[in-house]
């Protein structure tokens, strides 16, 4: 169970944009989540949303503002460190499941696990596992390429998911899947926030947003 | 030793050189150059290894392999392939092996004048219609007038030839010798540049089809150092497989053909070069690979 997300993610007074003469994608924008909450970033897209998902992420920088994870702002450290707070601590998922089409669905799982200076000796177990949970039942060699749009998108979840990761960022996780699928992840995401972690889900499908303990639209 | 060297398109009349032959104690007559084109194509290509291979001179006396030639079509090869390698190592073992030869030894089949075409370079290897001939006399005291006559000759007939000093043959052969080394690092210099060249470009179109791949890994914790290791091992793996193959299938084809073939560290030496400058090619595609921004590679709007 994820304990150690205390200070959770604060964004203060943030402000983004990708060149300095254009408009900030983000403007003056003061947020925060703590353990066990969930954040809805809701909004048309190219709103800036997805920008805002990958702010928290620690691929962008703010322009200008304060963002810190975990009561540290990341920016006062090197790539290495904000490489390893994302292998250990944060699970992203994509909404095109974004899958390594060579790689079998259990390497894929357990991707996240290369860049981690450890591994858990049962992660290849805990991942099989997890994909069975999430209603994976092809064979665990199989190729990304062999799955359905759903399967790909639970086996993206397991990645997220797997090794208990304290914070989750979603972009458009329910996008392109069926109803059945689209239910199997919310419930995945939001039973992985009652353990205490953190999820912020990038969406503009406002009953999903309902969901979460807070939410901002993003214009 | 007398060296000639004719530069332009001239090559040495057959008359006069036949008549130099027979008024003089012409021992040898062989011809250095740096490309075998500056003959007629009839009379390149007609490799003779075989023969040599089967005379095993390496393990004779000197003098016995001058005086008697295990075969007759052998003669001026054989011996200038003696004078240019026996200070290096022995040019055939007993079995008929061939071993170290420096330059490729060609008969010139109907150029009657000349024992032997060798392929090493010349004085002036950036320049391949350079033919250098270098003549050996019976007896050392008669340099002096042949080189008179020849002198003369040349001038009559207006040729662009000139007549060097005579060198001693341990000289000659060490010169050649240093040549065909320079020569050789200077190539092994050309093709290590362009091959890193090459990764570098290959390596930099394959960075941007990897785009996605590379953000990915980013998103999910691989660090900027992670990715330069990656593609850094990528290229110097797939470098190290190709040049092995390379050489192996390069190897098999001299041997083929009957070619001399390259010492085994020789062959190891180019491997290892071939790899190192991989890696040093592959260092701007992998810090390129590794500064991807995973919002843009990801295509966040």
């Amino acid at each position: 169970m994820p304990s150690d997300a205390v200070g959770g993610i604060r964004l203060t007074r943030v402000t983004f944009g990708y060149s300095s003469g254009a408009d900030p994608v983000v403007d003056d924008l003061s947020v925060s989540v703590n353990p066990g909450e969930s954040l809805a970033l809701v909004g048309e897209s190219g709103s800036g949303k997805s920008t805002l998902l990958y702010l928290m992420g620690l691929f962008l920088r703010p322009t200008s503002g304060e963002l810190t994870v975990f009561g540290t702002n990341p920016w006062n450290y090197g790539d290495r460190y904000r490489s390893s707070l994302r292998s250990s601590r944060v699970g992203f998922v994509f909404q095109d499941a974004c899958l390594d089409e060579r790689r079998s669905i259990l390497d894929n799982v357990l991707e996240p696990t290369l860049y981690r200076s450890t591994r858990s000796p049962s992660a290849a177990d805990d991942a099989a596992k997890l994909l069975r949970d999430l209603g994976v039942t092809s064979p665990m060699t199989r190729r990304p390429t062999q799955l359905s749009g759903g399967q790909m998108q639970r086996v993206a979840l397991a990645r997220a998911l797997a090794g208990e990761p304290v914070v989750v960022l979603a972009d458009e996780p329910t996008g392109n899947l069926d109803l059945r699928t689209r239910q199997l992840v919310v419930d995945a995401l939001f039973g992985h926030v009652k353990t205490g972690a953190i999820l912020v889900i990038a969406t503009h499908d406002l009953e999903l947003a309902a969901l979460s303990t807070q939410q901002v639209r993003i214009s | 030793m007398i060296r000639v060297q004719a530069s332009g398109n001239e090559r040495l009349p057959l008359d006069l050189c036949t008549a130099l032959r027979r008024s003089h104690g012409v021992r040898t007559m062989v011809a250095l150059t740096a490309s075998e084109d500056v003959f007629p194509r009839s009379l390149r290509g007609s490799a003779v290894r075989a023969p040599m291979r089967r005379a095993s001179l390496c393990s004779e006396p000197r003098a016995e392999r001058r005086s008697a030639p295990p075969s007759g079509t052998i003669g001026g090869d054989a011996l200038l392939a003696l004078h240019l390698n026996a200070a290096v190592s022995p040019l055939f073992t007993e079995d008929g092996e061939l071993i170290d030869v420096r330059g490729r030894h060609r008969f010139v089949g109907g150029m009657s004048f000349l024992d032997s075409l060798v392929l090493a370079p010349t004085q002036e290897s950036d320049r391949s219609n350079i033919v250098e001939y270098v003549v050996e006399l019976e007896r050392a005291d008669d340099i002096s007038a042949f080189r008179g006559v020849l002198s003369a000759s040349l001038e009559a007939a207006q040729l662009d030839a000139r007549v060097a000093a005579p060198v001693e043959l341990s000289l000659l052969r060490a010169e050649v010798v240093a040549r065909s080394v320079e020569q050789s690092r200077s190539r092994l210099l050309v093709g290590a540049v362009a091959t890193g060249l090459l990764v570098s470009a290959v390596g930099l179109v394959g960075s941007s089809f990897r785009r996605q791949e590379m953000g990915r890994r980013r998103v999910l914790g691989a660090s900027q150092a992670w990715l330069v290791i990656l593609v850094s091992t990528e290229a110097v793996l797939a470098a190290g497989v190709g040049s092995v193959l390379g050489a192996t299938s390069s190897v098999s084809f001299l041997a083929s053909r009957g070619d001399a073939l390259p010492a085994p560290d020789t062959v190891a030496s180019g491997v290892v070069f071939v790899v190192i400058v991989t890696l040093l090619g592959a260092v701007v595609p992998a810090l390129v690979s590794a500064a991807v921004d995973p919002a843009k590679a990801l295509r966040v709007p």
